[in-house]
Parts: C-alpha cells; structure tokens; sequence
C-alpha cells in the first residue's frame, strides 16, 4: 500500500514537472529552436552527451527557465534510476558478505568439532592404557 | 528369488563399504564435474559451430585416450616390479621420466592420427587446413599431458587408489594445455581461418610445456618412490 | 599457543566485525557500479589469502619432502584446506558480483576459469590426502609444487587475454576512499587466515600423534 502511494507520488511529480517544461516550452520564443542543426549527433566524432550539452547551452542562452526546468527532470530521472539500482543491488551484497562469513564460520566450527572428537579419543586411550598397566 | 536375494546381498556389501569411506563417490563426483568442466570449455560458445564441436570432440578424445595410455604405461612397471629397476639403475631420474613420457606422447599421436581423419569424415571438419599448426597443437599439447600424467602416474604407482586419483589429479593441472589445443584447432578449423589466434595458442603450450616440463622434472625427482 | 590463537581471533574479529564494516560503509560508491562495488572488498582479499595460502601450501611440501618432517606435512595439509576454504569465498562472492555488474553468473574467460582450475587442484590435493593412503603426504607435495606452478597463470590471465574480469590494474589506482576498507579487508583475512592455519595446523598434529601413541600403545600390548 505504501509502495503505490510513493509510487503514485513520484508519478505525480514527474507529470507536474513534464507539464512545467512542457508549458514553459510551449512559452519558449521559437527562435530559441531556430538552429536545431546543432543538436544533430555526429555517432563516430563526439560522445553521446555531446548534443545534450549543445541543447542545453543554446537554452541557457535563449530561455534559462526552460533550460533549468529540463535539468531538473532529468536529474529527477537519474535519481530514480539510482535508488532502484542500490535498492537491487544492496541485496546481492549482503548475500555476498554472508556467504563469506558463513564459509569462514563453519570452517571454524569444523575445527572446533574436531578438536572435541581428538580431545575425547586422546582421553579414552589413556583411561585404557591406564586400565590395562593396572590389570 | 533367492538369485535377486544375492543381488542385493552383494549390493549392499559394497554400498556399505562405500558408505563408511565414501571414497568412490567422492573420486567420481570430482571427476564427473571436472569431465563437466571440460565439456563446457570445448562446446559451451555463443555460437556452436562444426569446427568449435569437432576440436571439442577431438580433444576430449586426446585427454581420455591420454589417461588410459598413462595407466596402462605404468600398469606394466607395476605388474613387472621393473619401476624399482628403473629408479636403481644408473640413469638419470630425468631421463626415466622423459622416456616414459615419450612414449605415452606417441601412443597419443597415434590416436590422434586416427581421430582427426574420422573426424573429418564423419563431422565434416576442414582437417587439411594448415596441417602443419594443426600437427603442432596435437604434438605441443600431447607432450605437456605426456609428461605431467607420468609425473602423476610414477607418484601414484604405489598408491591402491591410483587409477582414481590419477584422472582426478591429473585434469585439472592440465586442462589450460587441453583447453589451448581446442582453441587453436577451433581457430584453425573455423571459417576464415584465425590463424593469429591459432599461434597465440601455440605460444602458449610453448610456455606451459616449458614451465610444467621444468616442474614435473624436478617434482619426479623429489616425489617418486619405488 | 592458545593465547596467541585467542588473541588473533579477538583480533580478527574487531577488524572483521568493528573496523571493516564501518570503513566500507563510509567508502565512496564507485563509478557505474554505486553499492555492487562493495563486494570488492571481500572478493579480492579472498583471493589474495587463497594465492597466499597455495604458496604456503607448495613450500611446506617442499619442506616435507626435503626434510620429512612431519610439522611440515601438518603446515601443508592444513593450508591446502584453507586454499578451498579462501578459494570457496572467491568463488562465491565473485559471480554474486558479476550477477549486477555482468548480467550473468558465470561466464568461462581466462580469470574465471583458470581460478576455478586452481581451486579444484586443491581439492584433488584434500582428495589424495584422504585416499591416497601411507604416500599421501607426499603426493600432495608434488600436487601443491603444481598448484604453485599454476598461480602466475591465473595472476596474469587478465593481462594476455581480453577477458570480462577487472585488470589487474584496478587495485593501484583505488581511490583514497577505497584503499583503507582494501588494505584492512586484507589484513582481516590475513589474521584469519594464520589463526586458522594454526588451529588446523594444531588439530592435524593432535591427531598425529594420537595415532602414533595407539600404534605405540598397541605395539606394547596395552591396547589392542
């Protein structure tokens, strides 16, 4: 139940925030979006980032809210995607460091029960060494 | 009735030995994953294809006839009571080794003459393709199992386990050798020829036969007793 | 003795639990990776401890064989038991890792597999010991001489071939985040390590010479 209404929340604020850009798009003056050439991805010259930084210095330029308004979704983004990826991996770590103790501790366990068995025969051959030099 | 009474009397004779030492079970389970192991390394691609199966076969063919020639080799000595003879006699142990090795590294080319035709008969695997690295990889390779198995086979000879702790010692001590003969015969076989990657392999048996060579001759020394 | 093993676990268990814990908790989270790196930490000083522990092994064999002295034979047997003990943990949290970072558990490059070889020649070796009969000691010592021989193999896999695992290139270039929770992972099983071995080492030469007492016993007619 709680899951969904985080859920529900965070989709609320993505759509409030979409329709922020969206509306301060709507209000960009278009000749912010006059040389959209630049924004073209040259595969074998630049990395993928590359047309994202143009974009963003042209806006910056032209209309730094909506510049700013991208960002900000976009940040929201990656924040999201970092959270589901910690909340996956956490629980490989703990099963990892785990298994690690969990090998070293029955290991130790092993040694210890063998130790008891060593100690308990090492006790009866002397109660019958001493049996037998008394008979 | 009374013979499937027998049956299970005589089963369970063995079951019950086998249950208090566990040794069989043990030496067979090892052996079984490291036969797994080995499969995996010869067939296990993302794409199989003729040439990457027929070098897998080719090889798990050289690595079982390789450990019957050794256990069989020895055999001999054991039976004869010759292996003391040859430990006395004035030659060096070095030299004891390497004769032993060589002629179970023959055997193995004899086998291999055998096999890499059939294969090419009945897989359809392009075995006239640069014979000469072909005939490298097999000579490189049998010689480094050659000379190892019989380090292992000399140290096991007075051992009552040997033919079991032999595959299972031997395996996974020489699998980088096996595995280098399936990838240069693949490389070899495959369409174009990688013949680059073919003497990357071949570099690589130099080196291991090198180093193993080395160590077996001293191990042989140190470990083998009548 | 006892103390000196008493006070190496206490040891090892502050670093192990205390130290180690808090220290890789605070260490930056690494590029692309973020949390699945941590188990780095565990990984690598696991197999550090189980290269170190098959040199252990390879030349208290050698001692053996040079000098028959059984504390040798003890010193070997016990480090080839912690080899697949430090080996398993490699094994273990190495595709726990790669299950994030790769995709896939298992995957057969050079690193992998070459590690996997020299793990099960330890096992082989813990094999012979137990079924090889009155030779066993020293057929384990040529074993370990070749397990010895196999390590620069698995070092320098990453080097020759293009393979999925991380160069070794990694471990220079650690952050300073990152060195301290590396450096103490290694120290911590390091200390375990010789506690173990000790503890092995002792209960192997117990038997020993529990053994050799009831032969002299038996000879001597007071048992049977």
């Amino acid at each position: 139940m709680r899951d969904w209404w985080n859920d529900m929340r965070a989709l609320l604020a993505v759509v409030v925030l979409l329709l922020s850009a969206g509306s301060a798009a709507a209000q960009v003056p278009a000749k912010c979006f006059a040389n959209s050439e630049r924004w073209a991805y040259a595969r074998d010259k630049e990395t993928l980032a590359a047309p994202g930084e143009r974009f963003l210095e042209d806006m910056r330029a032209c209309d730094p809210s909506f510049a700013a308004a991208v960002v900000e979704a976009v940040r929201y983004q990656i924040h999201k995607d970092e959270v589901d990826k910690f909340t996956r991996a956490k629980s490989y770590v703990f099963a990892a460091y785990g298994i690690a103790w969990a090998v070293l501790a029955l290991s130790a366990l092993g040694l210890w029960l063998r130790q008891r068995r060593l100690t308990a025969e090492i006790a009866a051959l002397e109660a019958r060494v001493r049996a037998a030099e008394k008979s | 009735m009374r013979f499937l009474r027998h049956v299970a009397a005589v089963a369970w004779k063995d079951l019950r030995v086998e249950l208090r030492t566990r040794e069989i079970v043990s030496t067979m389970v090892f052996f079984a994953v490291m036969l797994v192991l080995l499969c995996s390394f010869a067939f296990v691609d993302k794409v199989p294809s003729i040439p990457d199966m027929a070098s897998g076969i080719l090889w798990i063919a050289v690595a079982f006839a390789g450990t019957v020639g050794l256990s069989r080799g020895f055999e001999r000595e054991l039976h004869g009571g010759t292996m003391r003879a040859l430990l006395l006699s004035p030659a060096d142990r070095g030299a004891v080794l390497l004769g032993k090795a060589t002629g179970v590294a023959v055997t193995m080319l004899v086998v291999e003459a055998v096999v890499v035709p059939l294969l090419g008969l009945l897989v359809g695997a392009p075995v006239d393709r640069s014979p000469g690295l072909l005939v490298l990889l097999l000579v490189l390779a049998s010689v480094g199992f050659a000379v190892v198995g019989s380090v292992f086979a000399g140290m096991l000879l007075p051992t009552r386990a040997r033919e079991v702790l032999l595959a299972v010692i031997l395996y996974p001590v020489v699998t980088p050798a096996l595995v280098a003969g399936i990838k240069g015969t693949a490389a070899v076989w495959a369409e174009p020829s990688q013949l680059a990657q073919a003497y990357f392999w071949i570099k690589f048996l130099l080196v291991f036969d090198a180093i193993f060579i080395a160590v077996s001759l001293w191990a042989f020394e140190a470990v083998v007793v009548e | 003795m006892k103390t000196i093993l008493l006070v190496l676990c206490v040891l090892a268990a502050a670093v192990g639990f205390v130290a180690l814990p808090f220290l890789v908790f605070r260490a930056p989270l690494a590029y692309e990776l973020f949390v699945n790196q941590k188990i780095f930490y565990y990984h690598v000083p696991a197999s550090i401890v189980m290269f170190v522990a098959v040199f252990v092994a390879g030349i208290a064999g050698v001692g053996y064989l040079i000098t028959r002295k059984p504390t040798w034979d003890d010193t070997a047997a016990a480090a080839g038991d912690l080899v697949v003990i430090f080996g398993a943990i490699m094994l273990t949290t190495g595709p726990i890792w790669g299950k994030i970072a790769w995709g896939v558990w298992w995957v057969w490059d050079a690193r992998l597999t070459s590690s996997l070889l020299l793990w099960m020649i330890f096992v082989a070796y813990a094999l012979v010991r137990r079924y090889g009969g009155p030779g066993a000691s020293r057929l384990s010592a040529g074993l370990a001489v070749f397990g010895m021989a196999d390590v620069p193999l698995v070092y320098f896999a990453v080097n020759f071939w293009k393979t999925q695992h991380p160069t070794n290139n990694v471990i220079p270039t650690l952050g300073p985040g990152m060195r301290e929770p590396f450096l103490l992972g290694i120290v911590c099983y390091l200390l375990l390590f010789i506690a173990l071995l000790a503890a092995r080492k002792a209960v192997r030469s117990g038997e020993r010479r529990l053994h050799e007492t009831h032969d002299l016993a038996a000879d001597a007619g007071l048992v049977e």
